[in-house]
């Protein structure tokens, strides 16, 4: 109310997606997450270019090389150059991790603002089930789930997917719960909308701001699970350069070649962290709650 | 003249634990063909429920509604015969208006609730173009979100869409009280002309005497979920029976009316109110003991009825 | 009494500068009710903020004086502002919610006010306090002070926090739309409540508020404020019912009240200018129905005219 002149000409104006810019732009942090994050995609992109080596080309002559200029971060123990292992690792992670999460929002956003719109046995049914799910650590359902599937990297994205789906099932009712009750949802109500439709237009657009927000806090979180599951043996598997199954071969021989297990694990804890300082950014620049 | 509405002994009462709430009570009133009925009360009178119940958003515990002649309500499900008949608009056309949609999307929403056919011809973009034309729009707006607008703007899309399924009844839900004066009136006068060019009839719904009778044939006024008094415009306003309606007249600070008159407000609370008594005894500055009945809904004049002993 | 001179506000937003006042003079005198009218986004309430302090962070005082009994507030720091706020100059908001503290007893924060402001011991503050109570109609002040906010109307909140600013008791009430959220009978009475506070307890009052009709029932002076800067102003009689500046005598046109209905509304066209834009000349300019070639590029100042009261426009000199 005391600043209407200002809520006035601001609305006055056209430019919403400029304002997000400028606030991300404002918070320090998301800024050196997102670079840190850039410089790794665009290092997994270009991974063909950046090194002369193939991933899982054997080179039985170099193994355990430490790091020098012709092997930046050294080789392993068939002789693999660890740097070319982990930007192509960085594809794998980075991608299905998003896409784990990505499967997992759609699917949680769906169920969830169906849940909450309708309410009633069907609300209560579904709440119950994602209920049960949530009862579990994640790590350990994700882990039964896997295995249950078979140990493979696919397998172990779609365990993830899962196991995070009832977070979005959640976040996605409460928000259409209080949706369900503003006015221009009751306004389409009254017009005769069906709920479906209501529920695509209205509901699904707007409730979409806090999954994005979780969805990209959640992608630093699925790119450690895919790494876990890869670590304990039940996600990728042999030879593939994933992250996590160079950690569990590497760790072994830590004391002798430190570089094998540290440079993966540094890459896995940079892009964790440069996507927990993006989420918080975007949730900061979307979420009107927790901004100050 | 015709009935458009008809409410027949409709009530709405909300039980909460052993507490019943009345937000309506036995209200019967119709409201015809080309009128303007005003509907005035105060918060909690009921009158918000009255249009909840018209309007499909919540269905009567007690009595009939009829459109038309047929009942729009059957066991708790919302009836319509013909989609897009009946429209709203709301009070606030800032949280009435999805953010995320833009103006032409917002517009034609409420043709997705018509037949196919039906759909496609009222939504052919010379129509549209006409009808954002009419209520003082641009066609460049059609394409922008609600944010860029002003309120007063907003309202106009909020009317643009209730006439776009070239409905025969609107509900105008305070549709001017979150304007400022200068834009009250620019809208005032659309919602004039408009129902004079399509030959609508509405309710409107407000706690603004001046806008009420400004705009409206005939006013009801209710009190605590009852129609206490009930008029032409004309009648109510120069010759209020009920002593609540008196108390709202003259409660208007008006700047046109001469300040010396003495106001009445309301009595002292007073408790003794006896199962049977008037809704108003508590606070009616004119009560006595008669009051510990409960007046009926009598004639007094022409189209004149209020509720009061007298 | 108190003293606004040459106020200029600007609001920093990332798109611009916001010009939110401009040259803002007005005061108010002992024991006077001044009405401050305006649509929105006209710096009514940035006027009030202004003065209390309460300005958010994107507010810049560019220039401007206002002086309450020779101290210039603007200049005073924080702590020195706190000690005039609530106990010489307090405030009453729209929303009677915000003012009161959700989980406590009404009666409670009142007492605790009145010991804040007046040293006095419990005993006797809580005796201060069912007097207040009593001072603001609320008939059965004992039992009110037990309840809790949430249990009362909004007409009894607003009648709590009205008590609340008068505790100290204040010499200038500052009153942000105090009636606005309340049904028009309420409004009355709570109306009714303050004017009589004015003529009793001889405290000032400067009322902010969209509505004319309020305005005409409790202001002995008042300023029409368009676009962050006074129009006209004078005493209320004089500018409601010979106003002189054509948005003043604009916006009456424009009220329903007695109007003819079968005549329409003379609205006024367009809308409130971007202040990030300000126009060159007179605010109002685009919207003028007398609008000359000088209103485009010059600015009216606020003056004195034909022995009429203050208006900012160019007509009114011939």
């Amino acid at each position: 109310m005391e600043l209407q002149p200002q809520a006035e000409s601001v609305q006055a104006q056209p430019v919403k997606k400029s304002a997000l810019l400028y606030k991300l732009k404002k918070n320090k942090l998301t800024m050196v997450g997102a670079v840190i994050l850039g410089v790794i995609i665009l290092a997994a992109v270009f991974a063909p270019v950046l090194t002369p080596y193939n991933p899982n080309m054997i080179d039985a002559a170099n193994k355990f090389q430490g790091p020098s200029w012709s092997h930046w971060f050294g080789t392993d123990e068939v002789g693999r150059d660890i740097f070319t292992r982990i930007l192509y690792g960085a594809r794998l992670s980075l991608g299905l991790g998003i896409v784990a999460i990505l499967i997992a929002a759609g699917i949680g956003l769906v169920i969830g603002t169906i849940s909450g719109y309708f309410g009633g046995m069907i609300d209560q049914a579904i709440m119950r089930t994602m209920d049960m799910v949530l009862a579990f650590p994640t790590l350990i359902l994700a882990m039964a789930l896997a295995a249950a599937l078979g140990p493979s990297i696919q397998n172990a994205m779609i365990a993830i997917a899962l196991v995070k789906i009832p977070v979005y099932v959640r976040l996605a009712r409460s928000e259409t719960l209080s949706l369900r009750e503003s006015l221009f949802v009751k306004s389409a109500q009254t017009f005769g909308i069906r709920p479906f439709r209501i529920i695509r237009k209205h509901i699904m657009p707007n409730s979409v701001s806090p999954v994005i927000i979780q969805g990209t806090l959640d992608v630093g979180d699925a790119i450690l699970l895919i790494a876990t599951l890869g670590f304990l043996g039940l996600g990728a598997q042999p030879p593939a350069p994933e992250w996590g199954a160079m950690i569990s071969i590497g760790w072994k021989y830590l004391l002798d070649f430190w570089w094998y297990p540290t440079f993966p694990c540094l890459f896995l804890f940079l892009s964790a962290g440069a996507l927990n300082l993006i989420g918080d950014g975007v949730r900061d620049v979307l979420d009107p709650r927790s901004s100050r | 003249m015709t009935a458009i509405i008809e409410m027949d002994q409709v009530q709405k009462h909300y039980t909460k634990g052993k507490l019943t709430i009345k937000a309506l009570d036995d209200t019967t009133i119709s409201i015809a063909e080309g009128d303007v009925l005003g509907l005035v009360g105060e918060s909690g009178s009921g009158k918000s429920t009255f249009g909840k119940l018209l309007i499909g958003l919540e269905p009567p515990t007690g009595g009939e509604i009829r459109y038309q002649g047929a009942p729009l309500w059957k066991k708790n499900k919302y009836v319509r015969r013909k989609p897009g008949e009946l429209q709203t608009v709301f009070q606030d056309p800032q949280s009435s208006l999805d953010p995320r949609m833009t103006i032409k999307e917002i517009i034609i929403e409420p043709l997705y609730a018509l037949s196919k056919n039906e759909r496609k011809q009222k939504e052919s973009y010379d129509n549209l173009l006409k009808l954002i034309k009419r209520v003082g729009l641009k066609e460049e707006h059609l394409e922008r979100y609600p944010h860029e607008f002003s309120g007063g703007q907003r309202q106009r899309i909020a009317i643009a869409r209730a006439l776009i399924t070239e409905p025969s009844f609107i509900i105008l839900d305070e549709p001017t009280s979150a304007l400022d004066v200068s834009v009250q009136a620019q809208v005032l006068n659309l919602l004039k002309e408009l129902k004079e060019e399509r030959g609508l009839t509405y309710l409107f719904i407000s706690h603004n005497m001046s806008v009420i009778k400004y705009m409206c044939s005939k006013v009801a006024v209710l009190y605590k979920g009852n129609i206490v008094e009930i008029g032409s415009t004309e009648q109510l306003f120069n010759n209020p029976q009920h002593p609540y309606t008196e108390i709202l007249l003259s409660s208007l600070p008006s700047l046109f009316e001469n300040k010396e008159k003495a106001i009445e407000g309301f009595a002292e609370t007073a408790q003794p109110k006896g199962e049977n008594s008037c809704i108003f005894y508590e606070k009616c500055p004119r009560r006595t003991d008669q009051c510990m009945t409960s007046p009926a809904l009598e004639s007094r004049g022409k189209d004149h009825f209020a509720v009061c002993h007298y | 009494m108190l003293e606004v001179k040459d106020l200029h506000v600007n609001f920093q937003t990332f798109r611009g500068t916001i010009e939110a006042l401009k040259n803002i003079n007005f005061s108010i005198a002992e024991k006077e009710v001044v009405g401050i009218v305006g649509e929105s986004g006209s710096g009514k309430s940035i006027t009030a903020l202004t003065i209390l302090g309460l300005l958010e962070k994107n507010a810049d005082i560019a220039s401007g004086e206002i002086t309450y009994r020779g101290d210039n507030l603007l200049a005073l720091s924080k702590k020195e502002i706190q000690t005039i706020r609530g106990k010489k100059i307090a405030m009453v908001f729209q929303e009677p919610m915000t003012a009161l503290h959700p989980t406590m007893k009404v009666g409670e924060q009142l007492s605790e006010v009145i010991r804040r402001h007046r040293n006095v011991s419990r005993k006797e503050a809580k005796r201060l306090m069912l007097v207040a109570l009593n001072d603001v109609h609320i008939h059965q002040p004992e039992y009110v002070a037990k309840q809790y906010p949430f249990e009362l109307s909004g007409g009894m909140r607003q009648r709590i926090v009205i008590a609340l600013a008068m505790a100290a008791p204040p010499d200038l009430l500052i009153a942000d739309e105090p009636t606005t959220a309340l049904d028009v009978t309420i409004q009355h009475e709570i109306l009714q409540l303050m004017k009589e506070l004015n003529e009793k307890k001889g405290t000032s009052i400067l009322f902010i508020t969209h509505d004319l009709g309020v305005v005409s029932q409790i202001c002995n002076r008042t300023i029409v404020m368009y676009a962050g800067e006074v129009i006209e102003s004078g005493e209320t009689k004089d500018v409601l019912y010979t106003p002189q500046h054509p948005y003043t005598k604009a916006l009456i046109e424009a009220l329903p009240d007695g109007k003819n209905a079968n005549v329409p509304l003379k609205a006024i066209q367009g809308e409130v200018p971007n202040l990030m834009e300000r126009p060159i000349g007179c605010a109002f300019a685009s919207r003028c129905s007398h609008v000359m070639e000088t209103c485009k590029t010059n600015p009216p100042a606020l003056a004195h005219w034909q022995n009429q009261h203050d208006v900012a426009c160019w007509l009114e000199r011939g």
